[in-house]
C-alpha cells in the first residue's frame, strides 16, 4: 500500500506538470519531487520515522534531499526525482482557418444583331402617288398610302444599365429634287416616325420582371431616349411614313436614323 | 515493509506505450528503481519493486495555412482554378467550408437585374491526403449554393499528411447571362481537431 501511495503521488505530479502545458507554450517544464523518511536512532536502534515530502516545509529543500538520496550510508531513506522537458515552441493552436477570396468581373456589353454590318439600307421603291388624269385635282400627285417598314431582330439588349436612343440628323425624308414648286400644294419632305418595341427592364436594384417598352421618335423629332436596366429581348423597329396632305415632288426621298443601345 | 526497497530484482525496465486516447499521445514508462536499502526487522520482503510512471503528452495542434485572393478575371463560365493550402494537424480533424454568398456575387446587385443574373455558382472540390496509417484522400464536392450552410468533412481516424487542395469550377451563367460588374465571394475554411 505504501508503494501504491507513492506511485499515486508520482502520477499526480506528472499529470499536474502536464496539465500546465495544454494551452500555451512553455520554455521548460520541471519535475522536482522527492521524499525521505525521518528515521531516528534510539540507543543504536533505527526507528522508522514519518515520510516527508520534498520540497516542503517539513521535508526541506530539494538540494538537501538530492544529497540525501545520493548518500548510501545515510540513516534516512530518500528518493528524489528531477526532470526537465522543453515545452512547445509556440502556442498550440486548437483550431485554425484560412480564407479564399474569389473575384471576377463581367464586362459591360450591349448588343443589337444586324448581321455583319452596322448600316443597312432599305428602299421602298416607288412611293405611289395618284398619277392618273382622272384622279381629280385634290388627289393628284399625292401619296396613295402610308409606307411602312418593320425591322425585326431577335437579339438586342445590354447587361447593365443602359439607354436606348433613336435619333436622326434630319427629321424628314427629303427629296433630292432641285425643281421649284408651289409649297402650298407640293412638298419635298416626308415626315415619318420610328417606334422601337422591346422588353426592357427597370433600373431598380435587385431586378424584376421585364417591362414592355415602346419608344417612339415622332414625326419631326430628332431623337428619343429611354433608360433601362439590363435587358435582353427581340426588338422591333417600325418606320411609318404617313401620307402627307400635299402632293409629292418627283425625285428620290431619303433619310436615315439610328438606334443606339449604350451602357450607362 | 514496503517503504524500503530492495535490490533483489536488480534493474528491470519496461516501456509500455499507451494507446492514443482523447487525442493525447501518452507515454508511460514503467521501471524498477534500484535503491540501496536496509530491511527492518519484522518486515522482510522477498521481493519489492517500484513502478515509476512517467507521463507526457503532445498537445493537439492543428494549423491551416494558405488562402488568399483568386481572380477569375472575366467571368465566362466553365472556368477552373486550383489552390493549395497547408494543413498540419497531429490528431484526427474536421475541416469545414462555408461560402459567404453562395457563389460569385455581383458586388452591387447580387440579385441581378432584369433577366440578368447577379450570381455565378461554382462547384467546390476538396482533396486532402490523410494517413490512418494507410494513405487515403479525404474528399468532397459541394455546390456553392449549398455552402452558405457550413459543410464539414471528417478525417475519420486519419491525420493530415500535410496539405490539401481545393478546385473551383464556375458554372454556366443562367438566363440572359451575367450582369456586368464586379463579382466577389469569400470561401472560409475552418480546421478543428477532434479530441
Amino acid at each position: 500500500m505504501k508503494i501504491a501511495s507513492i506511485l499515486a503521488g508520482v502520477a499526480v505530479a506528472a499529470l499536474t506538470a502536464s496539465a500546465a502545458s495544454t494551452a500555451s507554450a512553455q520554455a521548460v517544464q520541471v519535475i522536482d519531487k522527492g521524499q525521505w523518511t525521518n528515521n531516528f536512532n534510539v540507543f543504536g536502534l533505527v526507528v522508522p520515522g514519518l515520510t516527508r515530502n520534498v520540497p516542503g516545509v517539513l521535508g526541506g529543500t530539494s538540494g538537501d534531499n538530492i544529497a540525501r538520496s545520493l548518500n548510501g550510508g545515510a540513516q534516512q531513506s530518500a528518493w528524489h526525482a528531477i526532470g526537465l522537458a522543453a515545452g512547445d515552441t509556440e502556442t498550440a493552436s486548437l483550431s485554425d482557418g484560412a480564407t479564399f477570396s474569389l473575384k471576377g468581373a463581367v464586362s459591360k456589353d450591349c448588343a443589337y444583331y444586324s448581321g455583319d454590318n452596322s448600316t443597312e439600307s432599305f428602299d421602298f421603291g416607288t412611293l405611289g402617288i395618284y398619277a392618273g388624269d382622272n384622279t381629280g385635282p385634290n388627289a393628284a400627285f399625292t401619296m396613295v398610302a402610308p409606307a411602312v417598314l418593320t425591322i425585326q431582330t431577335n437579339l438586342a439588349g445590354c447587361n447593365t444599365n443602359n439607354t436606348v436612343t433613336l435619333s436622326r440628323a434630319v427629321a424628314d425624308m427629303t427629296s433630292d429634287s432641285t425643281s421649284g414648286f408651289d409649297n402650298n400644294v407640293f412638298t419635298n419632305k416626308l415626315p415619318y416616325s420610328v417606334t422601337a418595341s422591346y422588353q426592357g427592364a427597370s433600373q431598380v436594384a435587385g431586378g424584376g420582371a421585364a417591362v414592355g417598352r415602346t419608344l417612339t421618335m415622332a414625326a419631326g423629332d430628332l431623337n428619343e431616349a429611354e433608360s433601362n436596366g439590363a435587358w435582353k429581348s427581340p426588338m422591333n423597329l417600325t418606320v411609318l411614313v404617313p401620307t402627307p396632305s400635299q402632293a409629292l415632288l418627283a425625285g428620290n426621298y431619303t433619310s436615315s436614323f439610328s438606334v443606339l443601345i449604350a451602357a450607362q | 515493509m514496503g517503504l524500503f526497497l530492495t535490490t533483489s530484482e536488480g534493474k528491470r525496465a519496461t516501456v509500455r506505450s499507451m494507446a492514443q486516447a482523447a487525442g493525447l499521445m501518452a507515454l508511460v514508462l514503467a521501471a524498477t528503481a534500484s535503491t540501496a536499502s536496509a530491511e527492518s526487522a519484522g518486515s522482510n520482503d522477498a521481493a519489492t519493486s517500484l513502478d515509476v510512471i512517467v507521463k507526457g503528452k503532445i498537445t493537439a495542434s492543428c494549423r491551416l495555412s494558405g488562402g488568399g485572393d483568386i481572380n477569375f478575371g472575366e467571368l465566362t463560365g466553365g472556368q477552373q482554378v486550383e489552390a493549395d493550402f497547408g494543413l498540419a494537424c497531429n490528431v484526427p480533424f474536421d475541416i469545414s467550408f462555408q461560402s459567404q454568398s453562395g457563389g460569385l456575387a455581383h458586388v452591387d446587385k447580387p440579385r441581378g437585374e432584369g433577366q440578368f443574373s447577379g450570381r455565378l455558382g461554382y462547384t467546390l472540390n476538396v482533396a486532402i491526403p490523410t494517413i490512418s496509417p494507410q494513405a487515403a484522400t479525404l474528399g468532397g464536392t459541394f455546390a456553392s449554393e449549398n455552402l452558405i450552410a457550413k459543410k464539414t468533412l471528417s478525417s475519420g481516424e486519419g491525420i493530415a499528411k500535410g496539405g490539401g487542395r481545393i478546385q473551383i469550377l464556375t458554372g454556366r451563367p443562367e438566363g440572359a447571362g451575367l450582369l456586368a460588374g464586379e463579382y466577389s465571394e469569400v470561401l472560409s475554411v475552418t480546421l478543428a481537431p477532434r479530441v
